[in-house]
């Protein structure tokens, strides 16, 4: 499969060929697949949980970008739109979850989408993680995965549409806040 | 004059320049405080960096693997290029054809009113001017009364209305259809299957148990290109108009989560409704004793961050009939990124805002006319989802009713 360069979309939109966006061949569109595929991946895999979900969500990232890549040609310019794209996507999900998770909580139901193969408590900690990042806003939570995984704050920067010197502040920020959620969580742990 | 948390940070991660990361070293080396602090900021780093370990993936995850997920993406996506074909290309106006059999239970996540509320209140050309509108993250409901000849201009068949469907048509990527709705026996099968806390009223209006049905989820998203969009503003004589540049190549996504209603009584069924839209033509007591509750979690929009809503609501509202200084003052004053406005012809249905199930919700209520008997809507948000009650009759039986949801 190869992709090729587009023709000026048509405008009645039926029946065109869905192809990758202007400017972008296809060696340049693996390229950046192959470098932000395993960041994207984990970024999804701390939010939403499950490998397979997250790897759905992934997939769903890179094709929002085939398809109707916005018009950044910068690279970096363009990883902070895949790690928006992605943490968009992860967010509805753990939404979702928080919500499943509150309801079945309610209904006694508690454990339910505990992975059976991992221990208890370990599996209850993840849970309460995931609900104390559920329970900030987006954008922290946003700001705090994409800063584990690794990207710098000039990567942040563009990915959050902040400027450089505000990272580290608004960092502390979303840790203290962090903090606060998990403990109220967890008010017989340490 | 210490360092301030912004700056330690950016130095703890080797992320301040020169001539900032010496001087931050320099003051270090002297000032008792700034290093207990220092220190404070690094513990908290490594306990919120132990507790986000837990959630990464394996380092033995297969999935990591990029290569292997570039051959997934290949050939899933020659699976998308024939959907893309497919894909929802509506013919005529996407908001139209939202009152298909089969968008109806898109309908009822986007607004979050039950389709008899439609039925109720609106006719479906205001319906669709809400789904429009009603495109946030739900914390709270404003009614907006508006000059219902201007309503019209954004209704299905205005020309504005065609060109706006035709430019959101022409985009619109399906990543999640509804599948048909489903009835369940009990709120325990509802809520299994919606995901959320169903609530029913604490006795059967009517003594009958309700029918519960649960709607689908949909998703879909599109990309806006400013150059159409403001070319189809210019030809339908709103070119004084200026849609904010934000919006160009915006991907913009939309996440309806399933809904439930519950049908306590005689109502409308799914059945009889088809694609007539002769809903406004009801014989007049056919449903007095029909009431409908629905509740949703309230839709979910994405758009980038540099997308700036609020400007992009002021040209709407300006559509509307309001005054650009209107417009403006009453954009600012909504948080657009959570409210619910649900626009209603000012000469068709009086609102008032109403306590209802511990918090403010919004009554609307239309007298008998046209032969049609009195009926209302009330619409309020808690704990995060919307709910709709709609019924023919007196508004207090609503309420009450309302108050009554456990």
């Amino acid at each position: 499969m190869t992709l090729t360069t587009d023709q000026p979309r048509a405008s009645s939109g039926k029946t065109h060929q869905a192809e990758a966006s202007p400017a972008m061949t296809s060696q340049q569109f693996e390229a950046i697949f192959l470098e932000h595929w395993p960041r994207i991946y984990r970024t999804l895999v701390q939010l939403v949980g499950d490998p397979d979900e997250a790897e759905d969500l992934a997939l769903e990232t890179f094709w929002r970008l085939y398809f109707h890549r916005p018009d950044k040609q910068r690279e970096t310019k363009l990883a902070g739109w895949l790690y928006r794209v992605a943490t968009h996507l992860g967010l509805n999900a753990l939404r979702a979850w928080k919500r499943r998770q509150r309801y079945e909580a309610e209904a006694g139901l508690f454990d339910s989408v505990a992975d059976p193969v991992e221990s208890f408590a370990a599996d209850e900690e993840r849970s309460r993680v995931r609900q104390a990042l559920g329970e900030m806003k987006p954008r922290q939570t946003q700001l705090l995965i994409l800063r584990y995984s690794g990207l710098s704050y000039r990567e942040l920067a563009e990915a959050l549409n902040v400027s450089v010197n505000s990272v580290g502040a608004l960092l502390v920020r979303a840790e203290r806040e962090f903090e606060q959620r998990y403990r109220r969580l967890n008010p017989t742990g340490e | 004059m210490h360092i301030n948390d912004g700056q330690l940070r950016a130095y703890l991660d080797g992320e301040l320049n020169e001539p900032y990361s010496r001087l931050v070293r320099d003051h270090l080396a002297t000032c008792p405080v700034c290093q207990a602090q220092l220190a404070q900021l690094q513990t908290r780093i490594s306990r919120v960096d132990e507790r986000l370990a837990l959630l990464s993936p394996q380092p033995d995850d297969s999935r990591l693997a990029a290569r292997p997920a570039l051959l997934s993406f290949k050939s899933q996506t020659a699976m998308r290029l024939g959907k893309e074909k497919n894909r929802m290309f509506i013919r005529g106006n996407i908001f139209s054809n939202l009152f298909t059999q089969r968008w109806r239970p898109l309908v009822l996540g986007l607004i979050a009113l039950a389709l008899a509320v439609g039925l109720f209140t609106f006719p479906p050309a205001h319906q669709a001017l809400s789904a429009f509108l009603s495109l946030f993250r739900i914390h709270q409901i404003t009614i907006l009364e508006v000059d219902s000849t201007r309503l019209s201009d954004l209704a299905g068949d205005s020309p504005l209305g065609k060109r706006l469907g035709q430019l959101l048509s022409d985009t619109v990527t399906v990543t999640k259809e509804p599948a048909d709705p489903e009835t369940v026996g009990s709120a325990d099968e509802a809520s299994q299957k919606a995901g959320f806390r169903v609530r029913l009223f604490k006795d059967n209006p009517s003594g009958a148990p309700p029918r519960l049905t649960v709607q689908d989820n949909a998703a879909f998203y599109f990309a806006v290109d400013l150059d159409r969009a403001q070319a189809i503003l210019d030809e339908t004589g709103y070119g004084h108009l200026k849609l904010p540049e934000s919006i160009d190549g915006a991907t913009i996504s939309f996440d309806i989560p399933k809904a439930v209603s519950a049908a306590y009584g005689d109502c409308p069924t799914r059945e009889r409704r088809d694609d007539d839209d002769d809903t406004d033509r009801l014989p007049p007591d056919a449903f007095k004793n029909c009431v409908i509750l629905a509740q949703t979690p309230g839709p979910v929009v994405n758009a980038p961050p540099e997308v700036d809503m609020a400007p992009l609501a002021e040209v709407g509202l300006q559509i509307l009939g309001m005054t650009p200084e209107e417009a403006r003052n009453f954009s600012q004053a909504v948080d657009w990124t959570s409210t619910l406005v649900v626009p209603i012809p000012r000469n068709g249905a009086q609102y008032k805002q109403v306590q209802v199930d511990g918090v403010t919700g919004n009554l609307i209520y239309r007298r008998a006319d046209d032969g049609m008997p009195e009926r209302y809507t009330i619409l309020w948000v808690k704990d995060d989802l919307v709910y709709a009650l709609a019924a023919i009759g007196d508004p207090e039986a609503g309420l009450t009713l309302a108050n009554s949801l456990q």
